[in-house]
């Protein structure tokens, strides 16, 4: 009853539309540049910086301290006042939505875009 | 078939089996947080049309569910989404099915995937929006996923009603 080919082109027919759903997804959220990074410090919003204005700001808050630097379009954290650093482990953020937080410190930052931004240092 | 009576009788009475199984359908509280995700059952009936009483007939009957399903159930509207849904996968079956290559799995589930193909389509149309292609992914799969299953059910009736004269 199983003719045994059929089942193999029904499984490659089945597994590309798989496929096409899955790529449709990747193909619909697309991951945006971001424009500035936004600077939380115990939930509350502080500083917008353009994600051009590079250099290095220290961010300090009442639970620590960490420093923020822009380079290249990439916003980061560096010597966080905390023991796992994890937020510097986290990497370099670019892309809309992307966000670093240190917990401890309770400090966040978080990559806009376009639109989001109400204030430039 | 052996008298053009029989065959109206008998394709009438698969369309209201292709009606009820419709509404018995649109009455499962699937998924609230996605419209248009629907199982697909009334296309159990057209594809089995599709294999033992050929394409003519099969279409027949799709129409006649569709219209008559828009009539008594939904509106004009859904009609359109349906008619659009409907003829992709009808075609897509057909195709397929005349390729030889693939049982009733992989033909209903391209008819699956293509019937919600065809309704994005026409929500495009109709909302003005590219915002509806956000449900592309999930309507795919779960189109995919529904037909093929579907598609299992119609072999094993395939199985029970072999090719004869009955049709």
């Amino acid at each position: 009853m199983l003719r045994e080919k059929r089942w193999l082109y029904d499984a490659v027919l089945i597994l590309l539309l798989f496929s096409l759903a899955a790529g449709s997804l990747l193909f619909l959220f697309p991951r945006e540049e971001g424009r500035a990074v936004e600077v939380r410090i115990d939930g509350e919003l502080l500083q917008v910086y353009a994600l051009d204005a590079e250099g290095s700001y220290a961010l300090r808050g009442r639970y620590g301290s960490a420093t923020l630097v822009i380079l290249d379009g990439r916003a980061s954290l560096h010597e966080a006042a905390c023991p796992d650093k994890l937020c510097e482990r986290r990497g370099e953020l670019s892309k809309v939505g992307e966000s670093a937080v240190c917990l401890p410190s309770r400090i966040e930052i978080r990559i806009v875009g376009e639109g989001e931004v109400d204030g430039y240092a | 078939m052996r008298n053009r009576a029989r065959m109206v009788a008998f394709l009438g009475m698969m369309t209201a089996v292709s009606l009820v199984l419709s509404y018995v359908e649109a009455l499962i509280p699937w998924f609230p947080s996605l419209p248009g995700v629907k199982i697909g059952l009334s296309n159990l009936v057209v594809l089995f049309l599709l294999y033992r009483s050929g394409a003519a007939s099969a279409g027949t009957v799709s129409l006649a569910r569709i219209l008559l399903a828009g009539i008594l159930f939904s509106g004009p509207l859904s009609i359109l989404y349906s008619l659009t849904g409907g003829s992709f996968s009808f075609l897509a079956m057909l195709l397929l099915k005349k390729s030889k290559r693939f049982s009733s799995v992989g033909v209903s589930a391209a008819g699956g995937a293509m019937h919600n193909v065809g309704q994005i389509l026409v929500a495009r149309l109709v909302m003005g929006s590219d915002a509806v292609f956000y449900y592309l992914p999930h309507l795919l799969f779960f189109g995919t996923l529904f037909g093929a299953l579907l598609g299992g059910a119609t072999a094993v009736l395939l199985l029970k009603y072999p090719k004869q004269e009955k049709v």
